[in-house]
C-alpha cells in the first residue's frame, strides 16, 4: 500500500462518520507526517502500514465518540416512522368513525381502517426487500379487497379465492425457479378452474373432469395443495399427520359450513385456526399477545354479523393493545 | 537494611514484571480489560511528554522501547488527550516532508498526570500489600 492509497482509504473511512471536516483534514495531515517520518527512516511501505495500523483496524479508535452518518440517518428515519406508527391507532379510529357515521351500512367495512396499524408498521419498519414486505402485507391486502370490493358485489363466494394471493406471493420468495413456476401455474390454473366449476354448479350444471362428475369445485385446487403438502413432507422428512389432518379438516369444515348455512361472508374465520395453532405450538413467550388480533377480529365479525353490532363491536380491537400492555415485558 | 532493600527491589521487580506480563497477555486477548490497559498507556504517554515536548513518532518509539504495546493505538490516544486539553500542539518545520506536530503538556495535563500517577502508585501499594510484600512509594 502506498502513502496515497493509505491516506485515501483512511479519508474514505473517516468520511463515513459525523466528524468535522477540519478534524478529518487534521488527522490526515498527522498520518501523512507520520508516514513521511517513517519513510525518512528508510522503512518499507509494508512496515509503515504495520507501524501505523491498517485504516480498517484503526478507524474504530479514531472515531470513538462519533456516529456513522448512515446510522444517524437510519436513526432519524426510525424516529419519524415510529412517530407515524404511534399515531396510526388515532388515525384508524377517526377513519372508522367518520366512515361508519357518514356512510349508511358502512360499519361492516369501516373496521378495515384498523388494518392501517399493522400495515403502517410493516411498510415503515418491516423487511427492506419489496417482495418480503409484500408477502407480509398480503393477508391485509386480501382482507381489504375481500371486504371492500368483493363483499359489496355479493361475491363472498367465490371471492374468497382472493386469499390465495397469500400463498401466491409467498411462493415468489422461493429460490427454486422450477418450483416457483410449477406452483404458480397450478395455483392460477386451479383458481380459474375453481371459478368456472363453481359457476357451473351454481347454474345447476355438474362439471366434469375426465368423465367424472365433480361435486365440489374445490377439487380444482387439489393439484396445488397436493404439491405443497408433498414438498413440505419431503422438506420436513417427517410425516406430520397432525398438521395434514388439521388442514384437511379446516377446508372440509369451511366448505360444509359455507354451503350448508350460506355463511360465505363469515366462515373464512375458520382459517384463523391455522395461525393461532402455529402460534400456540411455537416456543414464543408472547402467545396471548400474538393471538389476540385473531380473537378480536373473530369476536368483531361474529357480533357484527349475527347481532348487527358493527357500531359497537369495534371495542373488541382494544383487547390487542390492552393485552400487549398487561402481558408485555 | 540491605536485606530489606533487596526484598523491596525483589517485590518491585516481581510486581513490575507481573504487570508487564499482564499487559502482554492483554494483547493476546487476556485477563485485563481494554479500558484498564488504555488508562495505563495514557499515563505512560502523559509521562513521556511531561519530560519534554515530543512529536508523535518520538512518543511511539519511546513507548515501544520500554513496553510491548500496540503502536497503532498511540496516535489515537495522543489525539484524544489533545482534544481533552491535556496537550497543546504546534508545528515544527522539518527538513524532510511535512512539518512535524509537537505535543507539549498543558496545566490540565500536568494535573491529570499528577492524579493518575498517584492513583497508580496507590494501586501498586495495595496490590503489593495484598501479595504480602513491601512497596516503597518514591
Amino acid at each position: 500500500m502506498t502513502k496515497n492509497e493509505y491516506l485515501n482509504t483512511l479519508n474514505m473511512l473517516l468520511n463515513e462518520y459525523n466528524i468535522p471536516k477540519k478534524d478529518i483534514e487534521d488527522m490526515l495531515s498527522d498520518y501523512k507526517s507520520l508516514w513521511e517520518g517513517y519513510e525518512s527512516q528508510l522503512m518499507t511501505n509494508e512496515d509503515i502500514v504495520t507501524k501505523l495500523g491498517k485504516p480498517e483496524d484503526i478507524i474504530s479508535e479514531l472515531t470513538e465518540g462519533y456516529q456513522k452518518i448512515s446510522h444517524i440517518k437510519a436513526s432519524k428515519r426510525l424516529k419519524r416512522s415510529s412517530k407515524f406508527i404511534a399515531l396510526t391507532p388515532f388515525i384508524a379510529l377517526s377513519i372508522f368513525f367518520v366512515v361508519g357515521f357518514t356512510i349508511p351500512g358502512a360499519w361492516m367495512y369501516a373496521w378495515l381502517a384498523f388494518l392501517l396499524i399493522p400495515m403502517s408498521a410493516i411498510i415503515t419498519q418491516g423487511p427492506k426487500p419489496i417482495l418480503l414486505k409484500l408477502t407480509a402485507l398480503s393477508p391485509f391486502i386480501a382482507l381489504i379487497i375481500f371486504f371492500l370490493i368483493l363483499g359489496p358485489l355479493n361475491l363472498w363466494h367465490p371471492g374468497w379465492v382472493i386469499f390465495l394471493i397469500i400463498p401466491g406471493i409467498g411462493i415468489l420468495n422461493d429460490n427454486n425457479m422450477k418450483k416457483k413456476l410449477i406452483l404458480e401455474s397450478l395455483l392460477i390454473f386451479g383458481v380459474i378452474l375453481y371459478i368456472f366449476w363453481s359457476q357451473q354448479i351454481l347454474n345447476g350444471e355438474m362439471p366434469q373432469l375426465l368423465g367424472i362428475h365433480i361435486v365440489y369445485a374445490e377439487f380444482a385446487l387439489l393439484p396445488f395443495v397436493s404439491y405443497v403438502l408433498i414438498d413440505g413432507l419431503i422438506k420436513m422428512r417427517v410425516i406430520n399427520i397432525k398438521n395434514i389432518f388439521l388442514f384437511i379438516t379446516l377446508v372440509g369444515l369451511y366448505v360444509f359450513v359455507s354451503m350448508t348455512f350460506d355463511l360465505w361472508a363469515i366462515s373464512w374465520l375458520l382459517f384463523f385456526i391455522i395461525p393461532v395453532y402455529a402460534i400456540l405450538s411455537s416456543n414464543s413467550t408472547d402467545k396471548v399477545i400474538a393471538i389476540m388480533p385473531f380473537i378480536s377480529t373473530t369476536l368483531f365479525m361474529l357480533t357484527g354479523y349475527f347481532f348487527n353490532w358493527w357500531a359497537f363491536a369495534w371495542i373488541v380491537f382494544l383487547l390487542i393493545p390492552v393485552t400487549a400492555i398487561i402481558k408485555g415485558k | 537494611m540491605y536485606y530489606t532493600l533487596k526484598l523491596n527491589l525483589f517485590y518491585y521487580c516481581v510486581i513490575r514484571n507481573n504487570v508487564l506480563h499482564l499487559l502482554c497477555i492483554t494483547q493476546k486477548g487476556g485477563i485485563m480489560s481494554t479500558q484498564f490497559k488504555k488508562g495505563i498507556i495514557e499515563l505512560c504517554v502523559l509521562k513521556i511528554i511531561s519530560d519534554s515536548p515530543k512529536s508523535a513518532i518520538e512518543v511511539i518509539e519511546q513507548m515501544s522501547e520500554r513496553i510491548n504495546v500496540n503502536e497503532n493505538t498511540i496516535y489515537p490516544i495522543l489525539r484524544r488527550l489533545t482534544e481533552q486539553k491535556m496537550f497543546e500542539t504546534h508545528k515544527m518545520s522539518s527538513q524532510i516532508g511535512a512539518p512535524k506536530k509537537i505535543y507539549a503538556l498543558t496545566e490540565t495535563g500536568k494535573e491529570k498526570l499528577k492524579s493518575s500517577l498517584k492513583e497508580w502508585q496507590d494501586f501498586l501499594l495495595d496490590v503489593t500489600t495484598l501479595l504480602g510484600g513491601h512497596y516503597d512509594k518514591k
